[in-house]
């Protein structure tokens, strides 16, 4: 799975940190679902889309990140 | 609010404390005959009762982590557990065959958990690495 998580970090000038906070997860979390190490339940997801103001399938894409 | 992961540390270890205590205050009765015959197998097993608390406690502790954090404890939970179950096996085999001491389980059951928090220890070390 890929995600534009880090894009959209950058936009809203928040660190990794900043998101986890947001998300009320850790920021080792954040950081593996940028790259491409982790993929978030469906529950973090909604989180984060809702947290963006945008659909799931507007950060997520199924396709295989590069690192597998 | 939910308990920190400090909380959870200081009650899991005082648990395991708590049953080592009675453990040797058990054992220390047993030897001094000090323990009233009809009752010996229930007072024996005293200290296990903290370490029913100890476990529903680590299950909550697991319960409250980051769900990342949560997965990788289990991926350690696996690693513990088969390496556990092969080195008991492995050690039991190369006992049966008489190529080292066969210990009585009386002997060496506390050894059973020090190695199941060695390898819980290495699993989490190896896992995260994945997730780094």
């Amino acid at each position: 799975m890929t995600n534009r998580l880090r894009v959209l970090r950058a936009e809203h000038g928040w660190s990794q940190g900043d998101l986890a906070e947001r998300l009320s997860v850790s920021r080792q979390t954040v950081n593996a679902i940028e790259t491409g190490k982790y993929d978030p339940s469906l529950p973090l997801a909604f989180a984060v889309a809702r947290l963006f103001g945008m659909p799931i399938e507007g950060i997520f894409s199924p396709e295989p990140s590069p690192e597998g | 609010m939910r308990p920190t992961t400090s909380r959870y540390t200081r009650s899991v270890l005082g648990l395991a404390m708590v049953s080592a205590g009675l453990a040797l205050a058990v054992s220390a009765l047993d030897h001094w005959g000090a323990l009233p015959t009809g009752l010996r197998p229930v007072v024996v097993l005293i200290p296990v009762v903290p370490l029913v608390f100890f476990f529903f406690r680590i299950a909550r502790w697991l319960r409250d982590l980051d769900e990342l954090e949560r997965m990788i404890h289990h991926e350690a939970i696996l690693v513990q557990f088969g390496a556990t179950g092969i080195l008991v096996m492995s050690y039991g085999m190369l006992a049966k065959a008489g190529l080292v001491p066969d210990f009585r389980v009386s002997q060496v059951f506390p050894f059973l958990w020090l190695a199941i928090f060695v390898f819980w220890s290495l699993g989490l070390v190896v896992v995260r690495r994945k997730y780094r």
